[in-house]
């Protein structure tokens, strides 16, 4: 199984973006809080999962113009919401879509691409904003909401042997089409595999999809409370490789140090040297100047000392845009191989 | 015993109680057996169930948090209705599988599926792979992180029914269902169901 694994962070400054609704405890009926989780004495923030695949759905298809998978179902068109050959978001996204016992089976696709939440590195500082509406006559209507600010991390994984492959197989997860898409797979000039049991889009389809779900993170935008916050939500610092595993070997690179998010070099040298049979294209890491710029000597000297001992592998340290742009080659490559 | 114990840690986790439907979804403290036969299956590439090989846990976590999420409900109208629930996850989860089949070493090396703990968020990463020998020690020892049959001499704790593994069919049956006493929190025992690791210091109940 082939992956590209991804690490990114994200600056928050002054954020709120994702919110747990109203906070029963607070003093005013309705402050908004903000997603947090506690341990020992700290709090940590986070975006759920599910919102930063929401940011990234929605930004495909600003950016890419990708047409999204619709989710109201219409009784005459029966398979428009599950039908990864029309629209690429139910591809790369996966779904289940119950149908009752009289109309057949019940279509489930693992998503290829999975995420985890974005979580502080630190504990965070929460602040409690007061505000009013006071546009109104009559009496103002205070309100109070919750912000942040600190260094989100974030995982990612796709799978690019499913990218654009769909199988019958009668298992959870893998019944992801009928024969009733036939005709769906005929127009897309599909590749019929394994006895009809698994039909592929052409390659450059393929290709197409899986780079542009990379390509689409240095402009994702998204989260709770743009007006007044304006966050912008594209990683600052980002790191791409293609395994041909499904272990996530990027979850130690960040950590807190005396309090402040920081890269930790040594482990990330550590897994790209102990996964380097694992790691099968160029390991592309993207750092926004003037964010951590500290670290910039040590991922440097890290580089070098790589390049000189890793024989199949070539680390680059880029911008994050070009990090991005030379990666979304290497996926569009693995499609040609 | 010779065993292979595979350390894995990621940044959250959730288990659900089988018996919550709708509305608020709490999670366990620590996975049922179900889970870890299918994390091995996910490393494995393949479905594996008890007659492959036995397992024993121990899983700890730093703290416990809610998420709201929304869920989509389809009915058999072809409409859809949209629910905002909360959902309770643990956060930097940090798990050790001790496994009686030495031959899935590979498997975690290279695992050939991405590795979750609960759902499709929930990624983890595999530390370590290593042979180990669990060894016999009578008297006290500290065991928790992990769930036990009912009825084990020595064991307190609170009880929930859960399943054994997962049938392979559509749609998937609960397998081996039976009451389990759940340890999200070492407690002293002194009996010898359990075996020791003598590195980690903490007794392991091997199921299967």
């Amino acid at each position: 199984m082939n992956n590209v694994n991804g690490f990114i962070l994200i600056d928050a400054p002054a954020s709120a973006l994702n919110n747990a609704g109203p906070d029963i405890g607070a003093k005013t009926e309705n402050t908004i809080a903000v997603k947090k989780i506690r341990r020992g004495r700290g709090e940590y923030v986070y975006v759920s999962g599910q919102a930063f695949r929401y940011w990234i759905r929605n930004s495909l298809e600003n950016i890419f113009r990708w047409e999204l998978s619709p989710i109201e179902r219409e009784s005459k068109i029966a398979f428009t919401a599950a039908n990864p050959f029309k629209y690429p978001d139910d591809d790369v996204f996966g779904y289940m879509k119950a149908i009752g016992k009289k109309s057949g089976t019940t279509l489930t696709r693992v998503s290829p691409f999975k995420c985890s939440p974005l979580i502080s590195v630190t504990p965070v500082n929460i602040v409690n904003d007061f505000g009013v509406m006071a546009r109104h006559e009559g009496d103002p209507v205070p309100y109070e909401h919750q912000f942040y600010s600190t260094v989100l991390k974030g995982i990612f994984s796709l799978d690019l042997d499913s990218v654009g492959r769909f199988s019958s197989v009668n298992k959870t997860g893998y019944m992801n089409i009928t024969q009733a898409y036939k005709e769906e797979w005929e127009t897309h000039n599909c590749i019929v595999e394994e006895d009809g049991k698994v039909i592929s889009l052409p390659v450059d389809i393929r290709g197409k999809r899986a780079s542009e779900l990379i390509g689409v993170l240095p402009y994702i935008f998204g989260g709770a409370k743009q007006t007044s916050h304006l966050t912008d939500v594209s990683p600052k610092f980002i790191v791409l490789a293609i395994l041909n595993c499904g272990n996530n070997i990027f979850m130690n690179i960040a950590v807190d140090e005396k309090g402040e998010a920081a890269i930790n070099v040594k482990a990330l040298k550590e897994v790209i040297l102990d996964y380097q049979e694992n790691i099968i294209s160029d390991l592309y890491i993207g750092k926004r100047e003037g964010f951590m710029d500290e670290y910039n000597e040590d991922l440097k000297h890290m580089l070098d000392e790589l390049n000189s001992t890793l024989s199949n592998i070539k680390v680059h340290l880029l911008t994050v845009n070009d990090a991005v742009s030379n990666f979304q080659q290497v996926v569009s490559g693995f499609y040609k191989r | 015993m010779r065993v292979l114990r595979v350390h894995l840690v990621g940044w959250t986790a959730s288990f659900r109680y089988p018996i919550f439907v709708t509305g608020y979804q709490p999670t366990l403290p620590v996975p049922p057996v179900s889970t870890i036969y299918g994390l091995i299956s996910a490393a494995k590439g393949e479905y594996i169930t008890p007659k492959d090989t036995k397992v024993g846990y121990v899983m700890r976590s730093d703290a416990k948090g809610i998420d709201l999420e929304t869920i989509y409900m389809l009915s058999n109208d072809n409409s859809v209705k949209s629910n905002i629930y909360k959902r309770e996850f643990l956060l930097n989860p940090d798990l050790y599988v001790y496994l009686t089949n030495l031959s899935f070493k590979d498997a975690f090396k290279k695992p050939e599926y991405s590795l979750l703990l609960g759902r499709s968020s929930d990624l983890m990463m595999v530390e370590e792979v290593k042979e180990i020998d669990l060894v016999q020690k009578h008297g006290k020892k500290r065991v928790g992180g992990t769930v036990v049959p009912f009825g084990e001499e020595g064991i307190w704790g609170p009880l929930q029914a859960l399943p054994m593994y997962f049938s392979n069919t559509i749609p998937r049956e609960a397998i081996r269902i039976r009451p389990y006493y759940v340890l999200g929190d070492f407690i002293e025992y002194e009996g010898d169901s359990f075996w020791y690791d003598e590195e980690l210091d903490w007794g392991v109940y091997i199921h299967g």
